[in-house]
């Protein structure tokens, strides 16, 4: 097995021993650079880039049925980029442990924010519960014939929440909140809840989109723009959703095809107005830019989609 | 004084022998030389295969705690599970021996990648609960440093299953019992689902359910590949050849009612290398077969069914392949984005495929109607007369369609009750089954790889009950039916 760097440190002389022939799976073909500013979106606030921590977006999705070109990738492909931290955990099995620790703890501590408030959901009930959660997360609730209530920068809010007790809540803002599928378990029981907003939610991707069929009775408006982890098959679980007045789907960097999935989700929900990339600018097919024309400063179909809209 | 005479004695026997090489050149090849020596003394360094007298890296190991004989999505799983549920690291030797690297004939990667929770037996839908589990939490569980996070590109859009007046009732407990489980299904009446789906014409259907959450279909590679990386960064190693003997010994010992028994025991596997008579004997404790369509074979070459039958030894594993064709399509005006997978009441079934109104389906052939499963041949007539009419009755605007591709692919069929067969023999008392799921082996892999590695770490199975899947219900002729086979 690996050496280990306790013993290795205490030899006067380190010898590297190199890597058994482990036969590591290869990385795949590198990462899409469109997709660098989800990674920006994806990495958590204070992570070091050169440690790599994060792994970068695959754009695995275009594969056809039986694709062989993930199976072997020649050597050359991995030995690219290889940081100092990939280097010794290559040949150290303290380091690789370490690292699998760090990359297991980010990713408890997401589903440990997402816990349930079960205390306050039995003596408050669930409208509370809801509330509470998402202005401990960092969004802004409105509970019906009041004020939007926000908490502040550190993420406190004021007990008042608790009186509302018979008030249904009637619309959440998520935007930015790392919420995730289990936290969604917190929202769903608002039955009267008629305006979600999920924007530029890291976290929310197409199976917490499968859930959101419990709110079919009331929710009227949905926002989901800027998303990373949504694609198109997200979208199609919508249909469950028939009081939808107003859809806002755009700058989803996930989906591929914009335009074409705007007007398959508008067939979808037919009294529904969706907002979205303006579809009527973009062709099927990457159209050979003329340089010299001044008005397409900007290729149109797969790049994140410009947010208010070529007008 | 001694040194300089051996060098000047050295240099010039070298300058001779370099004058006098038979090939003609000289000292010109003196840098190729000078690299071969370097690689020989770098393979005599401690940490790097010895190669010096033949190159054994394409061979297994000689010794290996289990045997795992099928590279397949439920192998791996076992694999996985092993690993994972092992007591301290590296405490299990795993060796996974798959014939065909490329995966060319294998169920997995020629599926059409459903999972549903919609069967007749709790244990099969408490497995596919479990399987989504693992499918949504899955950059938790495969989660290998400097890896990408991987994409099963699931589709979340649910199954529906139709059901004529025959099949109401049936539908109906299946429902209910699915519900008690824990699966979210909606039953529907005709007229709900004709409001739902307007592209269905609901002609002699009494009853549909629809899985709301849950169930959809993804992309089987990806998670093949995923749970490969995987396992082999956690120590897991991999062979590429073909099993094609046991080595057993037999010990004879009286039951409790005083008749003898003959309980076996692998002791070595032989591993033979492809295109090539080499075969490597592979020492082992365990072999667990997750073979797929072909673990009827490979029980057999352990003795299993050898004997009169009736008897327990003279029992097979009735795990067989069938051959069934998948047809891609392409209608304009077909059924919309919201489309969940379709099955029919006679057994046709389809799902869209992308975003441009491309559709997957087939249909299960009768017994009549079973196809050859020698080879992967693609039968087009089948989809004329046999599938085209249901769809079309079924779904109006697939009248007008054009089939752009198809494919074939093997069920590992269980003659006997069309349900997986998983845990040891009782006999051969140290080979495990994972196979004969019939069509539903990927979207259980995650569990049954769970189940097999409790049974085998643990002795019994721990979170489901699998008891109902044990080889013994062969001899003892007890059927566990699995109605909802698609």
């Amino acid at each position: 097995m690996l050496p280990s760097l306790v013993q290795a440190g205490f030899e006067l002389t380190v010898i590297l021993l190199p890597q058994p022939s482990k036969c590591r799976e290869h990385r795949l073909a590198p990462p899409h650079p469109a997709r660098d500013s989800e990674r920006r979106i994806l990495q958590e606030p204070g992570s070091w880039e050169f440690l790599r921590l994060i792994p970068p977006k695959w754009n695995g999705g275009k594969r056809g049925f039986r694709d062989l070109s993930g199976v072997v990738t020649p050597e050359g492909n991995r030995r690219k980029r290889r940081t100092l931290l990939q280097f010794l955990s290559d040949h150290f099995c303290d380091m690789e442990f370490l690292r699998e620790n760090v990359l297991q703890k980010q990713m408890q501590k997401v589903s440990l924010e997402n816990r349930s408030f079960t205390i306050i959901q039995d003596k408050y009930g669930r409208d509370i519960a809801g509330a509470c959660f998402i202005l401990q997360h960092g969004g802004s609730v409105k509970f019906r014939d009041r004020e939007w209530i926000r908490s502040d920068e550190y993420r406190r809010f004021s007990a008042e929440v608790l009186k509302f007790q018979a008030v249904p809540v009637e619309a959440i803002d998520a935007s930015g909140c790392a919420i995730n599928y289990h936290g969604l378990d917190n929202l769903l029981p608002l039955k009267k809840l008629q305006c979600l907003s999920l924007q530029r939610c890291p976290h929310v991707d197409d199976w917490c989109l499968s859930r959101l069929y419990l709110l079919a009775d009331s929710l009227q408006e949905l926002s989901l723009a800027g998303c990373p982890q949504i694609s198109e098959r997200g979208l199609a679980c919508l249909h469950h959703l028939s009081n939808l007045r107003r859809l806002d789907i755009s700058d989803l960097p996930g989906v591929e095809y914009p335009g074409l999935t705007q007007i398959l989700v508008e067939e979808m929900l037919p009294n529904c107005e969706v907002v979205g990339t303006d579809w009527t600018q973009e062709g099927p097919e990457e159209q050979p830019q003329d340089p010299a024309s001044p008005i397409h400063a900007k290729p149109a179909a797969r790049d994140l989609g410009d947010p208010c809209g070529v007008s | 004084m001694l040194r300089r005479v051996l060098q000047l004695g050295l240099g010039r026997s070298l300058l001779i022998r370099g004058l006098e090489t038979r090939s003609g050149n000289s000292i010109l090849d003196w840098d190729g030389k000078v690299s071969e020596f370097k690689k020989k003394i770098q393979s005599i360094m401690p940490g790097e295969p010895s190669n010096l007298m033949c190159d054994t890296k394409h061979l297994p190991p000689e010794h290996s705690d289990v045997v795992i004989v099928g590279g397949g999505v439920v192998g791996l799983s076992v694999a996985f599970w092993l690993k994972k549920l092992e007591k301290r690291q590296g405490a299990i030797r795993v060796l996974v021996v798959e014939r065909d690297h490329t995966y060319s004939k294998a169920s997995t990667g020629l599926s059409v990648g459903g999972i549903r929770q919609q069967f007749s037996l709790p244990q099969n839908v408490q497995l596919s609960l479990f399987s989504v589990d693992f499918l949504r939490n899955i950059n938790e569980y495969l989660a290998v440093v400097d890896g990408p996070p991987l994409d099963l590109q699931f589709n979340p859009l649910g199954y529906l299953l139709l059901a004529s007046e025959k099949g109401a009732a049936v539908l109906e407990t299946n429902v209910k019992m699915q519900r008690q489980e824990g699966a979210k299904i909606s039953l529907m009446s005709p007229e709900q689902l004709q409001k739902k789906f307007p592209w269905i014409n609901t002609e002699g259907v009494a009853l549909a359910s629809y899985g709301l959450e849950n169930e959809g279909w993804f992309d089987p590679w990806s998670l093949l590949q995923g749970l490969r990386r995987k396992v082999q960064s956690m120590g897991v190693l991999f062979c590429e050849g073909e099993v094609t003997r046991f080595i057993t010994s037999s010990n004879s010992m009286r039951n409790s009612d005083g008749e003898e028994v003959n309980l076996k025991r692998i002791h070595e596997v032989h591993v033979k290398m492809d295109n090539s008579l080499e075969y490597q004997p592979v020492e082992c404790a365990i072999v667990v077969n997750a073979a797929g369509a072909w673990s009827g074979q490979l029980a057999e070459l352990a003795g299993i069914g050898k004997g009169p039958p009736g008897t327990l030894e003279g029992t097979k594993l009735p795990v067989e392949p069938r051959k069934r064709f998948v047809y891609l399509w392409h209608c304009p005006q077909g059924p919309g984005l919201e489309t969940p997978l379709v099955t029919d009441t006679s057994g046709v079934y389809f799902r869209r495929e992308g975003l441009s109104n491309n559709y997957v389906g087939g249909r299960s052939p009768t017994e009549e109607e079973e196809p050859d499963p020698a080879d992967l041949e693609v039968d087009h007539d089948f989809f004329q007369n046999k599938v085209w009419p249901h769809l079309a009755q079924r779904v109006p605007a697939f009248e007008a369609l054009k089939v752009h591709s198809a494919w074939a692919g093997y069920y590992d069929y269980n003659t006997f009750d069309q349900n997986g067969v998983v845990g040891p023999h009782p006999l051969v008392v140290n080979m495990y089954f994972a196979s004969g799921f019939s069509g539903h082996g990927l979207q259980h892999a995650p569990g049954v790889g769970r189940a097999v590695a409790e049974v085998l770490l643990g002795g019994c199975f721990q979170t489901i009950d699998m008891t109902p899947f044990l080889f013994s219900r062969f001899y003892l002729e007890e059927k566990v039916l699995e109605q909802n086979i698609i």
